[in-house]
């Protein structure tokens, strides 16, 4: 079974890197690190079910008779003194523990196989901490030279969040994409959502853009809308003229259009 | 085949550890492995100081040269308690090179840069707090009772020297075994997390954010819950900082690096409950301390 889980993760990791699936786990920047590590411990896997292979067919006897007690082999030392800890230990509770970490592993590896690389759900999203953090470097510096346009979805929407003079943003053209997600105070009012990552999915951050639109639920001026569609809306900032959400400024849409979810749906810090 | 919301996240997140995890953790158990084969004995006896405290100072630093994530260090701190350091001693590098290494040291300065203190309270507090439980651990009457059965009797045997082929396939014996014993555990850890995040809401902590006292606690529960990487973990911190005082993202960039979910699944291969008890206690305690410290002076 280990060297399954090994064989299973590692193989898991290089196919996903190869297909540049992999981005929707973990950022980026750790793929080519993640994928070479992975080949190598797949690799090593390989290698020792070969060998072991060959052991059952008397080709490394030399090896397993050459060794002498206590020689610092772990696999043959573990199975040894983990015979003692059962017997002597609580032994229900140990093989119950075992059992359930056992079954663990081989649903995750079961959904790792058989189930397609998917994104998080925007129940993520409503139920998450919301960022909202501290204003990235480039979003503070998103006034100089007009380059406004450049920001990318997340980076708007912390520097509408901070922005301590928010009448010089208004009239400003942008153009935003994401999933909806609705506000909770403001029923006119919905959000174009990006998960922002860090790391990998775990630490993804809800980070949205707030966009007036009033009864697109039903469709009142463009198509009708729900949440987790992807679009993408072109609009000029202006000031929240009311409702309840915090919001101060807001994206007046121009357009809004469904599309389909991007190939790199989050993105990265 | 599709599944419900709740449970594609479930799976999505706890890939996601897993797929950033095991990485680490392979190259973790290579450094061991080279460790365990190819450095005499003698080697790691000789470049530390003789003195206790001063040993487990210079081990907190080893993460300088080896800015692992915390999982990789798991196996790495298992490699050399097999090579003859103690368990207090594993256990101070264990907590502190999480922390102590350039990499971290470096995206939380960018996340933070001298800001309110956070900076020098992780990497002087992530120091003090490791060497205080090294030095606690120490204390114990044997500190190899702390250690797994199965892990303590394999430490009591000496490694015998072999050479040529006999050493590489004994490492690739050792290498897979390795895995095969911190695999598994980042699997369940990885689980527990990814469930804690996919069905516990994350938007009741942010009540509290503004309390001095009860921020530096969720954050703690937070970083307990929260399987991020030492690495970025400034970044995730940042993105909290409206929400929370600064203690409170000390306390959970100390205690985070430490302890969370997927390093206590890794560290039951190892050590005892109680240890891990005394360990996650100690460390908890240490953070806060800091915290607290951190927003009194703020």
């Amino acid at each position: 079974m280990p060297v399954t889980l090994l064989l299973a993760v590692c193989g898991s990791i290089v196919v996903l890197a190869l297909t540049h699936q992999l981005q929707l786990y973990i950022h980026p920047r750790y793929t080519a690190f993640a994928a070479t590590m992975a080949a190598v411990g797949f690799g090593a896997a390989l290698l020792a079910v070969c060998l072991r292979w060959g052991l059952s067919r008397g080709l490394n006897r030399g090896f397993s008779r050459g060794r002498k007690p206590g020689a610092g082999d772990g696999a043959h030392h573990n199975h040894a003194h983990e015979a003692v800890e059962v017997t002597t230990g609580a032994r229900l509770v140990s093989r119950l523990t075992t059992a359930a970490g056992g079954l663990i592993c081989a649903a995750v590896v079961a959904g790792m196989l058989v189930v397609p690389p998917s994104t998080l759900s925007t129940r993520t999203a409503v139920n998450g901490l919301g960022g909202g953090g501290g204003v990235a470097s480039t979003s503070a510096n998103a006034r100089e030279g007009g380059n406004l346009a450049e920001l990318n979805t997340h980076q708007l929407g912390l520097l509408l969040r901070q922005a301590t003079d928010a009448r010089a943003l208004i009239g400003e053209p942008v153009t935003v994409t994401g999933f909806v997600t609705g506000d909770a105070d403001d029923d006119d009012l919905l959000h174009v959502t990006r998960f922002v990552i860090s790391c990998c999915a775990v630490d993804a951050q809800p980070i949205g853009v707030p966009v007036r639109a009033p009864g697109w639920r039903v469709g009142a001026q463009w198509e009708a809308l729900g949440e987790g569609d992807w679009i993408t809306v072109s609009g000029t900032l202006a000031g929240n003229p009311g409702g309840s959400s915090l919001a101060t400024l807001v994206v007046s849409p121009i357009e809004i259009i469904h599309i389909e979810e991007p190939k790199e749906p989050y993105e990265y810090e | 085949m599709n599944l419900p919301p709740a449970l594609g996240d479930l799976l999505t997140l706890t890939l996601s550890v897993v797929y950033e995890s095991v990485p680490f953790v392979v190259l973790g158990v290579l450094v061991s492995v080279g460790i365990q084969n190819w450095v005499p004995d003698s080697f790691i006896q000789r470049i530390l100081p003789r003195r206790p405290f001063q040993r487990r100072a210079v081990l907190s630093l080893v993460g300088m040269l080896f800015p692992v994530c915390e999982c990789g260090n798991v196996p790495l701190a298992r490699g050399l308690m097999l090579k003859g350091l103690t368990v207090p001693e594993s256990a101070t590098f264990l907590l502190a090179a999480p922390i102590l290494n350039p990499i971290v040291i470096v995206t939380t300065y960018q996340a933070f840069g001298w800001d309110s203190g956070i900076l020098v309270g992780r990497i002087v507090g992530g120091f003090i707090v490791a060497n205080l439980i090294g030095w606690v651990l120490s204390r114990h009457a044997d500190p190899t009772k702390m250690l797994v059965a199965s892990f303590a009797a394999r430490c009591e045997v000496p490694t015998v020297s072999l050479h040529g082929s006999h050493r590489w396939r004994r490492a690739l014996s050792q290498f897979v075994s390795e895995c095969g014993v911190m695999l598994p555990a980042v699997v369940v850890g990885a689980t527990i997390a990814g469930a804690i995040q996919a069905f516990i809401p994350q938007q009741a902590l942010s009540a509290v954010g503004g309390q001095p006292v009860l921020s530096v606690v969720v954050m703690l529960v937070l970083a307990f819950c929260v399987a991020v990487c030492s690495n970025v973990d400034a970044f995730f911190a940042l993105s909290l900082s409206s929400t929370f005082l600064p203690g409170g993202l000390a306390a959970f960039l100390i205690f985070g690096a430490m302890i969370d979910i997927k390093m206590l699944a890794l560290l039951k291969t190892t050590f005892t409950v109680k240890a891990l008890l005394l360990i996650t206690g100690l460390a908890a305690l240490g953070a806060a301390v800091i915290g607290l410290v951190i927003n009194s002076l703020v």
